[in-house]
Parts: C-alpha cells; structure tokens; sequence
C-alpha cells in the first residue's frame, strides 16, 4: 500500500477509461429498429416491443427525451444500443437474460480515495487446454480499468475494495464477464473459449491506449488470409509478417524477409525467448515454427522495449504453446511440401503437459517435379515439457532441432548448403505476489551452416571444362545465456519491467577448403580459430498512464560487450508513447537506440545463404541505429482500421552484402576484409482493413527510400541499398461463406531491386606491358570491367498471386478434418531477377536475365486431421 | 484531430485507393535495365620505371551492349605530352614498330630516360575521345643487400627462394611491388665470312652458310640472345606476415605480386624472402626462351593500390559475377587505367640454353 502511495504521488492518478459495455448472446443477436428517429424512450421502448428483450434503466441517468436518429445500418443489438447511447454515460451489463443499463461510475480518483486497494491476479487461460494467453484484456467496464496479460498470460490489476464486474475477451475467444468481490489481494485464473467473439458494443474497440506498436498476432489472427501462410500447402503463420507494411520478402533464393531497409542480420527471431540464427527452412521460404505448435508472434518493428537488444530492424517474438493440461489432442498434416504431426497432453493432468511435433519435407519428389534443378530436404524436431510446481511456479523445457539440405544444378554452377538449429530453453516463471511477476530462463542455441559452390573454368578455344572447382565453406555459431526479467505493477497507472541477462556466445569459422567436389563431411574442415565474445546486459522500463489519453514507456537498455581486448558500451535509450485522440482514433511515437554485436557477411557471389557471422572487433565496429517513428491509428464500429506511420531510421557500422567481399576466414586477417559503412532509411507506411459481411479485405503499402554509404566503394557516394524497393503493395482478400470454409487470395507487388552490372571494359594492365601467364586458365578473359557506380541500375518489379480454398468438416465430437488446395504463384512469376554478363574474347558480351523462382505456378492440395 | 471522422468509411476506402494509386505510376516508370548515356574513355596503362625510357600504353575502352563484340580499338591519333616538374616537356610519338602493334594499346615511346624521385604529368589528346591528365611520382632509388637464394620443394612445387634485405628510404612511406618476370630473348645466329656478318635465320644466309661451313678454318655459326619487350609472368609464394597479399585470399597460395607497404615494417632494413616457381625457367619452345628478371620495385602509392585491387581481380575474376569484382582504383582524370612511376632493383639470372 505504501508503495502504492507512493507511486500515485509520484505519478498521476489513473483516470477511468472510457465506456465500455459487456457483450453477451443478446447483445449480438440481429436487430433492425423499424423506427428510425425518436426520442431515447421510444426508440428503447420500441427495441423492446420488437425484439422481446427486456432492458432495464433508471430514467434519471438518461436523457429519455433527447431525439435521436439512427442511420439504418444498426444491424446487431449491441450496435443499435450503441448508437441510441452513445451520448449518454451509461454502460449495459446482461444479466439473467436482460440487459440493464447502468452508470458509469465517476473517475476513480474522486470515489475511491478512502477505499483499500486490492490486487486480482493470475493467469488467463485457454479453456480445457490451459494453454496461457498472451495480450489478453481484462478490464472493469464500469470504471474502465484494465490490463492486457503478458506473455505468460499473467496479469495483475488494481481495484477498491468490494464487488466488481469484469469482462476478459482475446481475439478468436469468446468474451467472458465475471463477478468478484475484492477484500483482499486475489488469485484468479480465468479462462476462455475459442469461438467467435462478439462485435463490442461501444465504440471502445479502439479505445484502450496502445502499449506498444508491436502487431501481435495469435494463431487465430495469423490465419485469418490463409493463402498468405500457405506455402504449397505448407501452412506457415510466420509467413503472414510478410503481409504487413515495412516487410519484405526477398527472392526465395535469399534469406527470408527484411525490416524497413535494414539487412537480414539485423532481424532477430527469438522462438520462446531462445535467439534462432537462421529460422527457416527452404532458404528462407519457411520459418522453423511449425503451425501445430504455434501460439502468438510480436514484430517489434517501431519500438523496442528495453528487454530487447541484438536486432537493429525487427525483433520476431515468437511463442509456442505449452501443451494441453486437460486431454490429449494432435494433429496431422499432409500436404506437397512436408508432412507433421503435433500430439499435446497431459502426463499428470493440470500438473505436467507436453507437446510435440515433427516435420520432415517431402520436397525430393515434389519440388523436383517444380524445378528439376532444385533439391531441397529439411526437417524439424520440437518437444516442450511445462510442468506446474505449484500454482506460483512453472517450468518449461524446450527443445528444438531442425535441418536443411539443399542442393541447386545450373548450367555454369552447382551449389550446396546445409543448415541446422538446436535449440534448447528451460524457463521458470514465478509469481512473486500480487503484483509483481518474475522469468528467468537459462538458453541455449547452436547453429552451422555449410555452404559449397562448385564451377568449372573453360578451355578458351574449344569451351571445354578443364578444371571443376569448389569452394568449400563451414562455420557454427554457439550461444549460450541466463536472462531474467521482473514485472512490478504496483498500481494500474504504472509498471516496471526490469532485467539483466548474460550471454556468451563463440563463433568458429573452418577453413575455406578448395576442392573437386563438394566436402560435406565436416570433420574434413579445420578450425581456423574461435570467435568468443561475452555480452552483460540489464534494462529499466516504465509505463506509464500520464491519463487515460496518454501513455509513455521510457526505458533503457543497457550493455556491457567484451571480445579479446575489445570492450565496449552501450547505452540505449527507448521511448513510446500513445496519445489518444478521441476513442476511435491514436498517435503514437517511437524512439530507439539499438546496438548489434552479431555481424553477418555473405559471399554474395555464391547465390545462396552463405551466411557467416563475425563477432565486433575494435576494427569492425558495433552496429548501431537510431529510429525514429510517428504513427496514426484508427479503428471504428464499422470493421474500418486505418493505419499510417512515418519512420526513419540510421545505422552505422554496417557490413552485409559488401561488394566483392570474400571472408573466407582461412587466417587471422579476417577484420580487414570486411568494409564497414553506414546506410540510413525512411518511408511511409499504410495499412487498410476492412471487414463486412463474409468478407475481409486488407491492403498494406510501404514508399520507402533505403541508402548505403562505404567509404571504399562507390567512391564514397550513397548508393542505394540492394533491396530498395521504393513501393511494396499486399492486397488481401478473403471470403467466409460459412465457418468451416473459407477463400483467400494474396497479390504482392513491389519495385525491383537495385544492382550492379559493369558498363565497359578497358585493356589489361599485364597485356599493355606485354606480359603474358602461359598458367592462367583464363588468360583469354585480358580486360578490365568498369562500372561507374554501384547499384545504379533496377530490375523489374516484382508480383505474386497466390490464391487457396481451406474447407474444414467434423465427424466425431473430438474429430475434424482440413482439406486445403490452392495454387502457389498463380501467374509464374519470378522471384529474383538476376543480370548476369558473359564476354569471351573471341566472342560478344552477352546480357543476360535469369528469372530465378523457387516454385512455378505449383497447385498443392494438403490434409490435416485434427483429434 | 478529427479529420478522418467528417470522411464516411466509403470515402476513406476511396481515399486510401487513390492515394495508392497516385503512388503506384512511380512504380512503373523504373526501367529494368539503366538508359544511362554511356562513351568511351581514354585508357592509360603506364608504369614509368627510373632509368627506362619513355614507354605509354595508350588504347580506349569498349562498352558492354548485348552482341558487342570483346575487342578494343586501337589509338593512333593522339597527341601525347610528358612533362616532369623541373618544366621539360616532351611529345611522345606512336611507336609504330611491330612488336608493339596488335596489341590492345597502342605504345608511345621515345627514348628520354626516366629519372627516380622526380614527378610527371602527361596529357593525352584523342579527337574523339577528349582529353585525359594523370601525374605521378617516380620514387626515389633504393638498394637490397644481402641477396641470397635457395632452391626448395614446397606442394611439389620447385621454387628459387630469394633472401634479401630493403634498404628502405627513410622518413617516406615507400610502397613496394616484388615481382618476377622472364623477358622473352630473340635468338639471332649469325656467322661471319670474309669479314662480312651474315644472318644465319635467312634464306639466303643459311644457303651461303650450308655452302661455306665445311670451308677450312671452318666458319662458326655464332648465336646471341637480343631481349624483347615480351614477358612472361613467373609466379611467387610469400610467408611475410607483413605482405599485404595475406588480404588477397588467394585459394592456391600463389601471387603475381608481393605487396609491402614500409609503413607495415618501419624498419630502414627490411629483410623478407619470396620464391618463385621454377617451372617456366627453362623452356623448349623458342618463344618461352629468355632471362629471368627478379624485381624488387619500389613504386608510387596510386600504382600500388591499382595493382593491388588489380590482382584481387585477378584472383576473383571468373568466381565473383562481374558486378561483385574489386575495381582497379585508377588515376586517370576523364580516362581509365593508371599512371604510375617506379624505381626497381633487378637481378638477371638465365636458365634456358640457347
């Protein structure tokens, strides 16, 4: 309690939310008013004589006699009642079959001064599965007081002493009030249950003041647009980020999608807290999150909250759940790409649950009848075991493993890459009272990744090969770390998130191993050195409800890094705030500092993911970036939800893609082979959904500008990143004629990218001296490639249409079956677009274009079984 | 703060298609390939080495376009001037002799000898190419000591091991480039009779040579060796941790140059060892057939690094794409290449028989 005082002296009183109503069966019920303009009785009057329900009021709380005209498009209940009350200060609660229309009471600084405070807490819950659920609202209509769960599914929220009503709802769960009478500090789990949630009532669906800017999607919401997870029938809902404004998703022959200009280094995945260097499968085609055991993702984009550091560009939270408590249940999954299975179940039940899925591709028979060039396997191992100690304490082990072979035939090259993750966390979440929360988890996380590139060189007479070279590359990444972060809410006004971490981490490049063929026994390569570096890291937040108009969230992140004799310092400010502007419409800003002590270089000539990560040293700085953002929102009754955000963003210290790098880590010079420079980005972004009837419809558009600075290339000019695709345009559609099926289309368009390609040629310097090398194979090849600046040139904009059908039918009480079809790249377009230059001295230069794809036009259909 | 609620939600679906609608033409207008006006340029291609006469490399570039051929035209029509600092100005002709013709540049010379430590400008005039300027610095002399040399085996390789020591010029950073070279020998046998010389390798003198040679005292055919301005590329092997060619990454160990900035070393006697692989000391084929030049060069810093991205391109030539190949940083004001000057220590060792 004294902390509590002092924390309202120290900052002000939360004030009350605005109006919220209860939802309920009545409430959603169909309703057309035959009046159209009247008075507040008759038309309440009216409602009563036609529809049968009986609402309850007290005439002195309303303006009976105040005339009001409805627009004709009140179609529910709860949006007649809406618009009749609207200027009223009035809620309606259903209770026993009515609706009964009660006051609102007045800000709670005024009524409850004298009262004791109470905290409810605990977890909310998936009905039957006790899965927890993460950003949950549970709110007090009648005062406006409420919280969202963390994501643990814990909450804690302040009220006076004596009953309360309150009302829980998440997406794609059904809402659910509850009564309680508060006289002490209380433990309340609640669940929900997965069903269709109800239309809110008042126009407060965009009310509750933003904590962050993060987008958060659950499974429920990442499925909404099938065709945007479908990957030739493998459902991804990772994939459905790439439908959002910022992100792009680069050639399938790259790896995986990135964030507002920013490199695919800058992107940090963490899978249940656990950092994932390369999360996907297929090249970056498929994240490693299989559907079965996905629960939610946040992708932190515009703000970071000061727990995070590592990822310039985007930090992918993502969950997966903890398995079911109550029953045993699975799933199994068929389709062209990959089959997997998931079963979840209680060992001892509401006590110990476990959860575990597999996937393996089947992609040798499939995608060769796709690309016959392409090979590709991977497969992917999860289990999770969540055990209860009590009702304060909980521990989860995870533990992950996965795998990719990958193998590409070209006319003038072959490549082969292999990757692979394990992964493993033990996580320990303890309630520490009423209201304060606490995690720690001990990660661990491996990653390698081999990479071979083999091409011949030609006789320059008879263009035989006389010589099939192949580059050989292999290096592992190793981390390992202990986190812990505490949440103390000691008043609905105010939270205090704070932590610290420590992690190590060791890089081990191999030797670069020249050779005929592929080397893909890894005991042939010898390790060059090891790369280890140490990072100690704590961080301060709060939030803040200045008033029920606006909230901030200053913070700091702080980081100790130390690697040889290299130690550096990074203070990183953080800052959001949200501004409501009326109940349908929000500002919000964003400031960050990031620093990033994982580089990545590639040998971009390769053409694959060689990824290789380097560590910073004191000759290739820290990555660091300053972000700024300003965004808007607007969400009303209508199913209308706008937003606009502007953004700009530095970073220095750059490495990715340097041109004609080449990090074969063979020796100890490694630092000076890499160019570091700094490049910058700003846009705009728009996003516009709506949803009537049986249809939704969303369109996400990004104008972006996107440059990079090296003081050795390009002759110290900007030149544009290799990514700057100026507009970036997703459309969306889909169709629900009926709850067990649907039809969705994605249509992607972008600009193309920018690249570089040599404009002339001049005489070899050897050849004007007259020196000639009787042992150089390519001796015929005498000149010099000159292009006056980098990526000047653009390819041609880029699309994608994928289109698919979900149709879903029960045949037993616990038995249900999933057919899916669609078709992948309707119209066979290209994922890259690739300009490559051939020249023999006897012969012409030719240009060409290779339009690269990793799926044609590629119909799929898949089965899954749900039990 | 209310502007978007005096727009029903009709219009600000309308309101959001147009906007993007308005946005997406910008799209469109990206060309797939650049319609950048492209020219030719002047090429310069010029090591000025101390105490050499004046040779220029002078040819122009090609663009690339679809079906262009891979060729250069020749530059015969320039005009070319050298000047150094002390205000001497020269107008260096075309050489027009046949070993330099053919070629993909053209050769001005003329026989002024270079001097060390002295700086040169050169302007050349192309009708239709404009006008290109460079300048550069021939640095200063220098000497090695302490040459030894070792023959060795390494990867089955047969190399000449050469141990010597830079006397490194002081209180200058001095850039230098080791490298070894076979300067192609022509043989001219000719033989002597009555006092006149004859040129055994014609028609004519071998007929009066095959008639004359069982004459007593017997005529003997007399063969020397004449250099030519062709060469032949030996390659190196280093172990200097101190050679910038440990940046070059090269896969086969194997250098055309060895890289030495004195900035690295800082020491007035510098002592390194490179080898040079034996395999084309000596040679059958009469065009291999020459002496052996080992070089220690000391050149200006823009030669330097042209030559040292020079042989990063190289080594990637033909593994990067073209777009991802180190460019030779050149010199060349409104022109490509470089011009850049020398001084170089040379030991001569033969090997071939002739």
């Amino acid at each position: 309690m004294k902390n509590i005082g002092i924390t309202v002296l120290l900052f002000l009183t939360l004030l009350a939310m605005p109006v919220k109503g209860q939802q309920g069966p009545l409430l959603s019920r169909s309703y057309h008013s035959k009046l159209k303009k009247g008075t507040i009785r008759e038309l309440l009057q009216t409602f009563i004589d036609e529809s049968g329900i009986v609402v309850e009021y007290i005439s002195n709380f309303l303006e009976t006699d105040r005339v009001v005209s409805l627009t004709g498009n009140e179609t529910t209940v709860s949006v007649f009642l809406q618009h009749v009350l609207q200027t009223q200060r009035v809620t309606v609660l259903e209770k026993n079959g009515k609706l009964i229309l009660v006051p609102i009471k007045p800000p709670a600084g005024d009524q409850d001064a004298f009262a004791s405070t109470y905290a409810i807490f605990g977890f909310i819950k998936e009905e039957g599965s006790k899965e927890p659920l993460i950003n949950a609202t549970i709110q007090e209509p009648l005062t406006g007081k409420g919280t969202l769960t963390n994501t643990f599914g814990y909450f804690t929220l302040s009220l006076p002493a004596g009953p309360h009503t309150l009302r829980i709802s998440y997406v794609g769960y059904a809402t659910r009030t509850i009564g309680i009478t508060l006289n002490e500090n209380s433990r309340t789990d609640i669940s929900l249950s997965p069903g269709t949630p109800v239309p809110e009532i008042v126009v407060a669906s965009g009310s509750r003041l933003k904590k962050y800017a993060a987008k958060n999607i659950n499974a429920e919401q990442a499925n909404q647009y099938p065709a945007g997870n479908e990957l030739v029938g493998e459902n991804d809902p990772i994939r459905s980020r790439n439908l959002l404004p910022g992100v792009i998703s680069v050639q399938d022959y790259a790896d995986g999608f990135l964030v507002r200009g920013g490199s695919p280094d800058q992107n940090q995945f963490l899978l249940d807290g656990n950092e994932v260097f390369n999360p996907t499968h297929l090249l970056g085609s498929l994240s490693i999150v299989n559907k079965t055991s996905f629960k939610s993702m946040l992708l932190h984009k515009s703000d970071f909250p000061s727990r995070f550091g590592g990822g310039l560009s985007s930090i992918m939270d993502v969950y997966t759940k903890d398995g079911n408590m109550e029953q045993w249940q699975g799933e199994a999954n068929l389709g062209f790409l990959a089959a997997s299975a998931a079963v979840e179940g209680p060992v001892r039940k509401n006590k110990t649950a476990v959860m575990f899925s597999f996937r393996r591709s089947l992609t040798t028979p499939a995608v060769r009848l796709l690309d016959e060039k392409f090979n590709a396997r991977f497969y992917d191992v999860h289990f999770k075991i969540t055990h209860l100690l009590n009702e304060n304490n909980k521990l989860m082990l995870n533990v992950y493993t996965g795998h990719d072979r990958m193998k590409l035939q070209q006319s003038n090259s072959n490549n082969l890459q292999k990757w692979g993750n394990k992964l493993g966390s033990l996580n320990w979440n303890h309630l520490l009272g009423a209201r304060s929360f606490m995690n720690t988890a001990f990660n661990v996380s491996h990653y390698n990744n081999l990479a071979g590139y083999q091409y011949p060189l030609y006789d320059d007479s008879s263009d035989v090969p006389v010589i099939i070279s192949t580059f050989n590359t292999y290096s592992s990444i190793s981390h390992y770390d202990v986190k812990t972060q505490f949440e103390v809410q000691p008043a609905n006004n105010i939270r205090f998130n704070f932590g610290g971490k420590i992690a190590y981490t060791m890089i081990k490049p191999f030797s670069t191993n020249l050779s005929d063929g592929f080397i893909e026994n890894v005991d042939d390569y010898n390790l060059v050195m090891t790369l280890p570096f140490k990072e100690y890291t704590l961080y301060y937040e709060n939030e803040i409800n200045i008033d029920n108009r606006l909230l901030i969230r200053p913070g700091v992140h702080f980081n100790h890094y130390r690697f040889r004799n290299f130690h550096f310092n990074s203070i990183q400010p953080r800052f959001f705030a949200s501004y409501k502007l009326d109940d349908r419409q929000q500002l919000y800003a964003a400031y960050n500092k990031m620093t990033q002590y994982l580089h990545m270089v590639s040998n971009p000539f390769m053409g694959v993911n060689n990824m290789i990560w380097v560590p910073s040293t004191r000759l290739v700085k820290p990555e660091e970036s300053t972000s700024m953002s300003l965004g808007y929102s607007l969400r009303n009754t209508t199913g209308v939800s706008l937003s606009a955000e502007a953004y700009w963003k530095k970073m220095n210290n750059l490495t990715s893609y340097i041109e004609g790098g080449n990090i074969f880590s063979n020796d100890n010079t490694w630092e000076q082979s890499i160019l570091t420079g700094k490049g910058w980005s700003y846009g705009l972004e728009f996003q516009a959904e709506k949803k009537f009837l049986h249809w939704q419809i969303m369109c996400a558009y990004t104008l972006s500008w996107n440059w990079r600075q090296f003081n050795n290339l390009n002759n110290g000019r900007r030149f544009p990143f290799k990514y700057d695709r100026r507009h970036v345009l997703n459309i969306t559609v889909a169709y629900k004629p009926r709850n067990n099926w649907s039809v969705s289309a994605v249509w992607n368009f972008s600009s193309g990218d920018a690249f570089t390609l040599p404009e002339k040629i001049y005489p070899d310097f050897d050849n004007g001296q007259h020196i000639v090398d009787p042992g150089d194979p390519l001796a015929a090849y005498r000149f010099i490639y000159h292009y006056s600046a980098l990526n000047q040139f653009h390819t041609r904009p880029y699309q994608r249409l994928d289109a698919g059908t979900d149709y879903a039918v029960h045949t037993g009480k616990k038995v249900s079956h999933k057919l899916s079809a669609g078709v992948y790249n309707v119209l066979g377009t290209a994922s890259s677009y690739n300009y490559d230059l051939q020249a023999s001295l006897d012969g012409k230069f030719n240009i060409s274009l290779s339009r690269n794809r990793l799926f044609n036009i590629s119909p799929y259909i898949s089965y899954t079984i749900i039990f | 703060m209310h502007i978007l609620h005096t727009i029903s939600r009709n219009k600000q679906i309308i309101f959001l298609l147009i906007v993007t609608g308005l946005l997406l033409p910008a799209a469109c207008k990206k060309n797939p390939y650049s319609t950048h006006k492209l020219s030719n340029t002047l090429v310069v291609l010029t090591e000025l080495t101390a105490g050499d006469s004046v040779k220029i490399p002078i040819g122009k570039s090609t663009l690339i376009e679809n079906n262009n051929t891979v060729s250069f035209g020749t530059v015969n029509n320039a005009i070319v001037h050298l000047q150094d600092t002390l205000g001497h100005s020269w107008l260096i002709p075309l050489n027009t002799a046949p070993e330099f013709s053919g070629g993909a540049t053209s050769v001005y010379s003329n026989s002024q000898i270079l001097q060390p430590n002295t700086t040169y400008t050169i302007e050349v005039s192309d009708p239709e190419l404009g006008t290109a300027k460079a300048s550069t610095h021939i640095p200063p002399a220098f000497v090695i000591t302490e040459v030894d040399t070792l023959r060795e085996i390494y990867n089955d390789q047969e190399m000449l091991t050469f141990h010597f020591t830079i006397n490194d010029v002081p209180d200058t950073d001095n850039y230098y480039i080791i490298e070894a070279l076979k300067q192609v020998t022509k043989i001219y046998r000719h033989f002597i009779y009555r006092n006149v010389t004859y040129n055994y390798d014609t028609p004519d003198g071998q007929a009066l040579y095959n008639r004359i040679k069982n004459e007593q005292p017997p005529v003997p055919l007399l063969t020397d060796t004449i250099p030519t301005n062709n060469f032949i590329r030996l390659n190196l092997l280093t172990f200097d941790p101190n050679a910038d060619n440990t940046l070059l990454n090269s896969t086969t160990g194997l250098f055309r140059r060895v890289f030495l900035q004195s900035s690295v070393f800082n020491n007035p006697l510098y002592s390194t060892s490179v080898s040079v692989i034996t395999k084309n000391f000596i040679s059958d084929s009469p065009q291999m057939k020459g002496k052996v030049l080992f070089m220690v060069k000391s050149v200006s810093r823009e030669l330097y690094d042209y030559l040292f991205l020079y042989e990063k391109y190289k080594i990637d030539f033909g593994t990067f794409p073209s777009s991802q190949l180190s460019l030779p940083p050149g010199n060349i004001t409104n022109g490509l290449g470089i011009f850049g000057g020398s001084f170089r220590y040379v030991l001569t060792y033969y090997f071939d028989t002739f």
